[in-house]
């Protein structure tokens, strides 16, 4: 068995050929995670913001009441005071659905990275001499790794499909 | 995609390269039989909610539901192809080559189509946004 097997002429078209479109697709990946950090971080402060300025109109009302309440009934405070913690909103959801966006934009970034080094193994396949084979296992290796994420991605969107197929039954019953 | 025949020396890989091959065949049949099963699910739900709808707003949403499982299919039908050509390279001896250059032949019509649809989306993704915000702001008009 020959350990230094080189690909021929033709054997190296195809693999040109495939490394081509699939840094392409890395790249492209690359980019909507790169807009996925992007768009969750300007969401996140835009909900945020939207929170804090909910809440200071919120804390200004109440506060507007409560000058107005004559000699300091503590029952009615009281009531205000719960009043204002039921208007107020939380800035918990926008964190968390921040933090997602961060997470899928990671998920993305990983497989665009696979991607993109995938097809730079390809391209060494062809472009080097004397180590075809393991450039090929480095170009499978991280194809595999590509498609392991893919594997996740997958069952997320079954997963999500079904749950959305469930609350569509539910309302349409 | 026509298949490739090698011709001359064949290459014969280790049980442990075989492995990554095998594991690469196995994630690749499961994107693709999950990417059919999320095509029809996707459909059937398109199907359900283009029923409530009438006029020009079903046609819409059943030409593009019908569009986007065939495509989802087709998708999913070339990685399992693809797959058995990788997983070949494990499970048979002799034309180890002959199956890899098969599969990455296929792997490059996926990757061919799989380019232009990421092409067209991101153009779609970004363009359209911008084009609204542009004629908002007044900077351009249709």
């Amino acid at each position: 068995m020959a350990t230094n097997y080189e690909f021929d002429e033709s054997q190296n078209r195809v693999i040109r050929s495939v490394a081509r479109p699939m840094g392409v697709v890395g790249s492209l990946v690359l980019l909507v995670s790169l807009l996925g950090f992007a768009g969750s971080g300007l969401n996140t402060y835009v909900a945020l913001k939207a929170v804090g300025a909910h809440n200071a109109r919120v804390d200004a009302s109440i506060a507007a009441r409560r000058a107005r309440v004559s000699g300091g009934d503590p029952a009615l405070i009281a009531g205000l005071e719960m009043e204002r913690q039921a208007q107020q909103r939380l800035i918990v959801p926008p964190i968390v659905a921040g933090l997602l966006g961060v997470v899928w934009s990671l998920i993305f970034l990983s497989l665009g990275g696979s991607l993109r080094r995938a097809s730079a193994a390809f391209h060494a396949v062809v472009d080097t001499q004397g180590n075809d084979i393991d450039r090929m296992m480095d170009a499978v290796r991280d194809l595999s790794g590509a498609y392991s994420i893919v594997r996740i991605l997958v069952i997320y969107m079954i997963a999500a499909l079904a749950i959305v197929g469930i609350g569509l039954a539910t309302v349409l019953r | 995609m026509a298949i490739v025949e090698t011709q001359g020396n064949e290459y014969e890989f280790d049980p442990h390269d075989g492995e990554h091959f095998r594991d690469l065949g196995s994630a690749m049949r499961f994107a693709g039989t999950g990417a059919v099963i999320v095509a029809l699910i996707a459909g059937g739900l398109v199907g359900v909610v283009a029923m409530r709808v009438s006029g020009t707003t079903r046609m819409v949403a059943i030409g593009a539901g019908v569009a986007e499982v065939l495509l989802m299919i087709f998708i999913g039908m070339l990685h399992v192809s693809t797959a058995s050509h990788v997983a070949q390279v494990h499970t048979t001896e002799g034309r180890d080559i002959t199956h890899l250059m098969n599969g990455l032949a296929r792997l490059r019509g996926l990757y061919r189509m799989l380019a232009v649809l990421l092409v067209l989306l991101t153009i779609a993704g970004i363009g359209l946004p911008t084009l609204v915000l542009l004629m908002r702001a007044g900077i351009v008009s249709v």
